[in-house]
């Protein structure tokens, strides 16, 4: 065989040499790469028949080499859209060569809004995906719903970061991801079998890049947040003078040298606006601040990415801040030419205060609470004010203990994988995942004397420390060949994990009250501790394979098998499989519309699978244990006592979802505008249900599987984009629609939920309608006068309503049995929307861009669960100003009933008074940023930068009358979804940022 | 492979194999014992559990106490006192969680101990006491609710669905034979060693199955066609055992030197400790509730004017029942006690006066259930009505001269804490019942007796109420709203009841009371 040298050079379209593309001889190792200019030149022999060109953002090119001995190749770029090389589970797709619905998200957006939590960067991004945050405090989640609420129980997605599967990405900073991709329907997920029916959250993180020289980003951001709203209470003066109308209604006649009452008349003769005890504890400007380096680089051999980030937030209620560090780095190692590995290691760590939401010594409710006669400081007794007039502790004392409810975390994922390509068409890649939190509670509670009924006695001092571990091992074969028009593709594989978890948890006393003594040697009381601790053990077996098939880019199959065994359930329980179908049509590869010039792409998608939910399940909840800590004393000495306390059942089982998918994607006018659509039913079977027990069972309810839910819906998503001169714009939109019914209990009765302290039950999940509709009574106004009360009677003539007395609230019988009692309650509506939305516009002007940003839900209905405190006015509790309106003799035609606290009427039992329009369309963000001219930016020797103003939630358009109409669930109880009890407000921010990059 | 996914609880033992330790058996009853202590919690199912204490009803729902504290504190229990209290009332809530809690465990235990590997005598024992309390927890909810669900095993699922509320006398009946069957078990107090104080004795299972007889004679006696000739017997039986006596000195009844003394049947054991809810509490809130606002209590369940007036002249019973402003207590002058402002009837409960502990809510004093001293007045009721009056009479005076024989409270003396001091009262005071008194008059006698001898004890709901005089004891918007509430049918005198939880009766379909 001869040798002989060929050289050429390689450019990209426009005619512009490529540096750094690796060209090889097809089927060997042997090979060279082009230099600066694009030139290569290579030994080849008489054999070799085709030169292989590859590079990162270009499509991989083969040329015959012929008789040749100069050979110019022009590489096209694979930045278009559908060349997209698009992570799936265990490997990766094209774009257009995907079956299942996927949604993706690139790191500019996800970099858009102020937050350290990536969930929350997701909100109104991707049709398909509801976002809502946890509440406002600082470091608090975000609840992610992937098409709908597939069960009562768990309902969070899978995450699956480089590879690694887990359920909580904390460790991760929005600046470390390169791209998002949400897998929605059982096909793209039941390759992740019995952790996939929630919708698989696939990360991809930032990685090195070969580059001529390191590139150095730095990212900032600063600024100021404030509640975006607060709640009108009444002052002083008019707290009085309804207090004092409501003991009138109530014929209460107070002695007259009773206390209360001199100082509400007092007040009330006055003009006095007493204490606005929001302002008390909300902070006026909290700071926020994110700061972000990043280095990438690389060659041939070796690329790197390390990013850090430092996140700083005060919280808009005093003392409820987060510190947050990260620090993230990445390395891709080419072994060999067929060999090469990676390793990813982050490590973060947090440092903030818990906020307390109690519905009776939470910040906020009290706050709402408190009467406004009340002093935050008493100057006379030199303590905190006593808010004797309604019965709550001091909201400003209690904000000021959130100081020492702290919470300290560090979290470190590590992650490494290698990877082989064998015997042509083979490769391995076997990956190794850790995780490892380590969490530190610690709570002071200090010693104080403000009232007999509020006050401590005794200090202690409560501290728990977690640690948590889980490891994921995969390893697993593909298989290519492409054989004329046909190719294929499969791949097979098993996987390991395993999670621990342990904690301690040690409440001592008597501890002095500073903060150098925070620590259990600091106890001097020495006979009193209080010891606890929980642990769990869990792990899962999985075998897993899937089969691609694709003829002419034509038509593509796609087939999944996953069997998972799952130390959570027993016996034949165990084991469970789980399988997927897809198929998908590349309409625009078929001769009658290749030559339609207007369609760009058009494919339809058609998708079946089954997928499991294994984390309803609780660890050991086929098993019941026995709970120690229940003690009692004879002849005065302690001893303890055991007794079960949750019953349990051995044939607890995976929830198994199944799921059909139809989509379109399609293309119009040179890509402009391109449009993807998504039908889809989702069917949740075996749902594990702690079904409500009777309380006189007199233990917890035992989980069976017992429910099936069924969610359908639609999802549309489009975008547009254009250029007209120097205005570059486009613009992307997203819309889900889906209808959520329970479509079985397994013959249990309803389940009532949303429980709030003496309201009752808010909520009912039952058949044929959504999870968690809000059910109580139906109300029409109040009486306004005499004759509307005596008209509302029963067909025997009787009074439905007793005790009502002009002014109350009128309740309608409406099962017409002539008396209303607890069979008239219908439904109120429900806190899951008709339609979410959110779009998106970007503009590009020169050197300038802006951006917006919305996003909103359209038929949610919320509890505003503060009802019965603030306009009953329960235990003199302070009232919203609404109340200012209330039916008088002098002030009939309201819809406000009379004020009364003894209420015979029991006008603030549960009804469509507490419901109210949760609709919302928010104006998420705006962002202005303008970037330096290369001419400035080539004499201070930067390579980019960018300056930023923006906003974040700058205006909420609701008819909400709380906080935030973003609520989430009441004790994260997922039946009590919508249940609004002063929920941390959100804040609108206001920030100044700059990207550099060197 | 398989290994890899089998997992074992940790750090927990399983109900499964939890009996075959012989230990455990003793630390699964008093897994039972625990609940008696719960006024606060935990609860299931999401239902908060709310401060329930006994003198909630008994006393404050009678005419001897009215609810106290300021007029908006704890309306809970004034809804309770007017008879306004709704399904969702949090005080009837917590009881019925907490009493059906105790019912399963006293269930588990029984249903588990028979293949216990323990000797005989305290598998023996240890039915006993579950059984025992299965009957307190279900006499309470009797009281307080009238028929309710009956067990005899943990519910089953199967059962939710189907499981309909008893009537009063079949929940009365049931009672009654576990108290029987106790008697059987259980050993008397003299034979427990002495770290086994406090626990149930057959003194204790027959003196409660006097007392459930005796509330069934005046409410529903349909089942269990209760006589005073057994009531009679019973306490004769307790009388004659030989465990039990007056305590000499009246007013150290309730004292820390008085707990589980020779009077004492049963009472409620309690120690302070730092940790103030759920179940590993060890103390009670009770003295909290009821101290002095002024100082370290909350200052409820205020003795009224007319349980004041009912002790006769120089009763030293009434000081070591009540307190007021400028009476000395514990050796402390009472400087004030925030009558009206935060107190209703300016006087507080003596007998829950304690020094303060280190928590307030986690007071050390015993709660007493009952006391020989019931034993001799329901021996003196039963007598009388089967016409042993001289007998009646007999242990009437016994009662009265114990009193009379009473010193001041303890540390009546300002600057003297621990000291009780001579009485010093006239001996016309507390004269002895002749034989003058018969009939009706000896019946009112007994009933004053009792009003007196235990004011303050959590007893006067359910003696006004077997005896048909609660009704006319109470105002009359009380009295009408009460009657709208009474279980008529098949009572001697009409009984009324709190509501039924409202979990209950929507989402399981327990009847509800009458009225709610």
């Amino acid at each position: 065989q001869r040798q002989k040298i060929v050289t050429g050079k390689v450019t990209d379209k426009a005619g512009e040499g490529l540096p750094g593309v690796t060209i090889r001889i097809k089927d060997t190792q042997f090979g060279t790469s082009t230099n600066a200019q694009g030139e290569y030149s290579l030994n080849i022999t008489d054999l070799t028949k085709t030169l292989v060109a590859t590079s990162i953002g270009y499509i991989t090119t083969e040329v015959a080499v012929g008789n040749r001995s100069t050979i110019d190749i022009i590489l096209k770029s694979n930045n278009q859209e559908l060349l997209e090389l698009v992570v799936v589970g265990y490997g990766t797709a094209k774009k257009s060569d995907l079956t299942g619905s996927v949604s993706s998200m690139k790191s500019e957006q996800i970099n858009q809004i102020a937050t350290p939590n990536v969930g929350q960067a997701l909100q109104g991004r991707m049709a398909g995906v509801d976002v809502s945050a946890e509440s406002g405090e600082p470091g608090s989640g975000a609840r992610i719903r992937i098409r709908g609420v597939g069960t009562i129980n768990n309902s969070d997605p899978l995450y699956v970061v480089d590879g690694f599967q887990t359920g909580d990405i904390s460790f991760l900073a929005p600046g470390d991801i390169e791209s998002i991709e949400v897998l929605k329907d059982a096909s793209a997920t039941a390759i992740y079998g019995s952790r996939g029916a929630n919708g698989v959250v696939l990360i991809s993180t930032k990685r090195g890049k070969k580059t001529d020289k390191p590139k150095f980003s730095f990212e900032a951001y600063s600024g100021f947040q404030q509640s975006a709203k607060i709640i009108s209470m009444l002052n002083a003066t008019d707290y009085a003078t309804l207090r004092l109308e409501a003991f009138e209604n109530d014929k209460i006649v107070l002695p007259t040298d009773n206390n209360i009452f001199n100082r509400l008349n007092y007040i009330k003769s006055g003009n006095y606006n007493g204490t606005n005890w929001q302002n008390e504890v909300m902070n006026s400007g909290a700071k926020i601040s994110n700061y972000s380096v990043n280095v990438l680089g690389g060659n041939e051999i070796n690329r790197y990415s390390i990013t850090g980030t430092i996140f700083d937030q005060e919280g808009l209620i005093k003392n409820s801040g987060m510190k947050k560090y990260f620090l993230r780095f990445n390395n891709d190692v080419q072994l060999r030419q067929w060999l090469n590995s990676g390793l990813s290691v982050a490590f973060s760590r947090f440092d903030k205060t818990f906020y307390n939401s109690d519905l009776y010594s939470g910040v906020l409710t009290t706050a709402l609470a408190a009467d406004p006669i009340t002093a935050s400081w008493d100057r006379n007794t030199n303590n905190w004010g006593r808010a004797d007039m309604s019965s709550t502790n001091n909201p400003a004392r209690s904000v000021n203990e959130l100081i020492n409810n702290k919470g300290y975390g560090s979290l470190i994922n590590g992650n490494v994988f290698i990877e082989a390509k064998f015997l042509k068409n083979f490769t391995f890649r076997s990956q190794m995942g850790i995780n490892y939190n380590n969490s530190h509670n610690k709570s002071y509670s200090p010693k104080f004397f403000v009232s007999t009924d509020e006050a401590r006695d005794n200090s202690s001092l409560w501290q728990k420390r977690g640690e948590f571990s889980q490891w994921v091992l995969s390893n697993y074969v593909t298989f290519n060949k492409d054989l004329k028009q046909h190719s294929f593709g499969i791949m097979a594989g098993t996987e390991s994990q395993q999670s621990q978890y342990s904690d301690m948890e040690v409440t001592a006393y008597d501890v002095p009250n500073d903060a150098t003594q925070f620590y259990l040697s600091a106890a001097k009381n020495a006979r009193d501790y209080t010891v606890k601790s929980n642990q769990s053990d869990e792990s899962i077996l999985s075998y897993f394979g899937r089969l691609n098939y694709n003829f002419a880019g034509k038509y593509l199959l796609t087939g999944t098998l996953r069997r998972d065994g799952s130390s959570r359930f027993l016996g034949a329980n165990r084991w469970g499989t789980f399988p997927s179908f897809a198929a998908a049509w590349n309409l625009t590869e078929e001769s009658f519309l290749k030559d339609v010039s207007a369609i760009d792409h058009l494919k339809i998608r058609v998708g079946w699978g089954q997928v499991g939910n294994q984390n309803s399940a609780d660890n050991y909840g086929y098993v019941t244990t026995m709970v120690g800590n229940n003690l009692y004393t004879f002849n005065g000495q302690t001893v303890s006592g055991f007794a079960p306390e949750v019953a349990s059942n051995k044939e607890l089982k995976w929830e198994t979802t199944t799921s059909s998918n139809f989509g379109i994607d399609f293309s119009l006018l040179k890509n402009k505008l391109s449009f993807t659509a998504d039908y889809f039913i989702k069917t949740t079977n075996d749902m594990i249900v702690a079904v409500p027990i009777p309380t006189y069972s007199g233990i917890g309810a035992a989980k069976v599987n017992a429910g099936s839910v069924e969610n359908k819906g639609i999802e549309l998503a489009l975008s547009y984009s254009n250029k007209e001169g120097e205005l570059k714009y486009e613009v992307t939109g997203n819309l889900t629609k889906i209808n959520n019914t329970v479509t079985s209990l397994g013959g249990g009765t309803a389940i009532e939920s949303g429980n709030i302290s003496k309201v009752g039950n808010t909520t009912i999940t039952e058949v044929s309608r959504e999870i968690a509709v809000f059910y109580g009574y139906k109300t029409n106004g109040i009486f306004q006068s005499t004759e509307e009360l005596k008209q509302h009677i029963n067909s025997k003539g009787e009074a439905l309503q007793d005790a009502a007395q002009v002014g109350d609230v009128r309740f309608v019988d409406l099962n017409q049995d002539g008396i209303i009692d607890s069979k008239d309650r219908t439904y109120l509506g429900s806190g899951t929307p008709d339609f979410s939305y959110g779009f998106t516009t970007n503009f590009n002007y020169k050197n300038f861009d802006l951006r917006f940003f919305f996003q909103g839900v359209k038929g949610a209905e919320i509890v505003n669960g503060l009802t019965f405190t603030n306009q009953k006015g329960n235990l003199g509790a302070n009232l919203i100003t609404e109340r200012l309106n209330r039916w008088t003799a002098t002030n009939p035609s309201t819809n406000e009933p009379r004020v009364t606290e003894a209420d015979p009427n029991n006008n603030y039992r549960f009804s469509d008074r507490y419901v109210q329009d949760g609709s919302y369309l928010r104006f998420k963000n705006i962002t202005l940023g303008y970037s330096l001219p290369a001419s400035i930016l080539a004499k201070i020797k930067i390579h980019t930068l960018r300056l930023y103003a923006s906003g974040d939630n700058i205006l909420t358009i609701t008819k909400y009358k709380g906080y935030d109409p973003e609520v989430g669930s009441y004790y994260n109880n997922s039946l009590a979804y919508g249940v609004d009890v002063a929920n941390y407000p959100t804040a609108r921010t206001l920030r100044l940022g700059l990207n550099a990059g060197f | 492979c398989s290994d890899f996914l089998l997992k074992e609880p940790l750090g927990k033992e399983t109900e499964a194999n939890y009996f075959n330790d012989p230990a455990n058996a003793v630390l699964a009853v008093n897994g039972i014992y625990d609940v008696l202590g719960w006024e606060e919690g935990p609860g299931f199912n999401n239902s908060g559990v709310t401060s329930n204490l006994e003198w909630m009803y008994g006393d404050v729902m009678s005419d001897d106490a009215e609810k106290g504290s300021t007029i908006n504190d704890f309306q809970a229990l004034q809804e309770l006192k007017d008879w306004t209290a709704t399904s969702v009332n949090d005080i009837a809530k917590g009881l019925w969680s907490n009493a059906f809690a105790g019912i399963y465990r006293s269930n588990n235990v029984l249903k588990n101990i028979e293949t216990a590997n323990i000797s005989s005598s305290l598998k023996t024992r240890l039915t006993g006491e579950a059984t025992f309390l299965r009957a307190y927890f279900y006499f309470y909810l009797a009281r307080v609710y009238g028929g309710v669900p009956l067990f005899t095993e943990p519910v089953k699922a199967s059962e939710y669905t189907i499981t309909k509320r008893a009537t009063l006398g079949e929940t009365l009946k049931f009672i009654e034979s576990d108290l029987k069957n106790a008697v059987i078990l259980l050993p008397e107090r003299g034979d427990y060693s002495i770290v086994d104080l406090g626990r149930a004795t057959k003194g204790a299972a027959n003196a409660y199955l006097a007392r459930v007889a005796m509330y069934a004679i005046g409410t529903d006696n349909s089942v269990t066609k209760n006589t005073w000739q057994e009531v009679y017997d019973l306490t004769r039986i307790i009388m004659a055992s030989g465990q039990y006596s007056l305590t000499p000195n009246y007013a150290e009844i309730h004292e820390a030197e008085g707990e589980n003394n020779l009077e004492s049947i049963f009472e409620i054991q309690e120690v302070e400790s730092s940790n103030s809810w759920g179940a590993i509490k060890t103390g009670t809130t009770s003295n909290i509730f009821q101290n002095n606002r002024s100082t370290w209590g909350w200052g409820f369940n205020n003795p009224s004017v007319s349980l004041v007036s009912e002790f006769e002249t120089g009763d030293p019973r009434r000081a070591c029942t009540v307190y007021s402003k400028d009476n000395v207590l514990l050796g402390t002058k009472v400087e004030d006690i925030l009558y009206p402002s935060g107190n209703m009837t300016n006087y507080l409960n003596r007998k829950a006066a304690i020094l303060k502990p280190s928590e307030g809510k986690e007071s050390g004093q015993n709660i007493r259930k009952m006391r020989y001293a019931d034993v001799l007045l329901m021996n003196a009721e039963a007598a009388a009505n089967i016409g042993k009056e001289d007998e009646a009479r007999q242990i009437l005076n016994q009662i009265r001269a114990r009193a009379k024989n009473s010193t001041t409270p303890k540390g009546s003396k300002e600057g003297s804490p621990t000291s009780y001091e001579a009485a010093n009262i006239p001996n016309t005071t507390l004269p002895a019942i002749t034989t003058s008194v018969t009939g009706k008059a000896l019946m009112e006698a007994i009933w004053h007796e009792r009003r007196v001898e235990f004011g303050m004890e959590a007893l006067r709901l359910w003696d006004l109420i077997r005896t048909g005089r609660y009704l006319n004891s109470i105002s009359a918007v009380r009295k009408s709203a009460a009657t709208r509430h009474a279980i008529n049918s098949n009572v001697v005198n009409p009984v009324p009841v709190l509501p039924i939880p409202l979990n209950e009766v929507q989402s399981w379909g327990l009847d509800q009371n009458p009225g709610y």
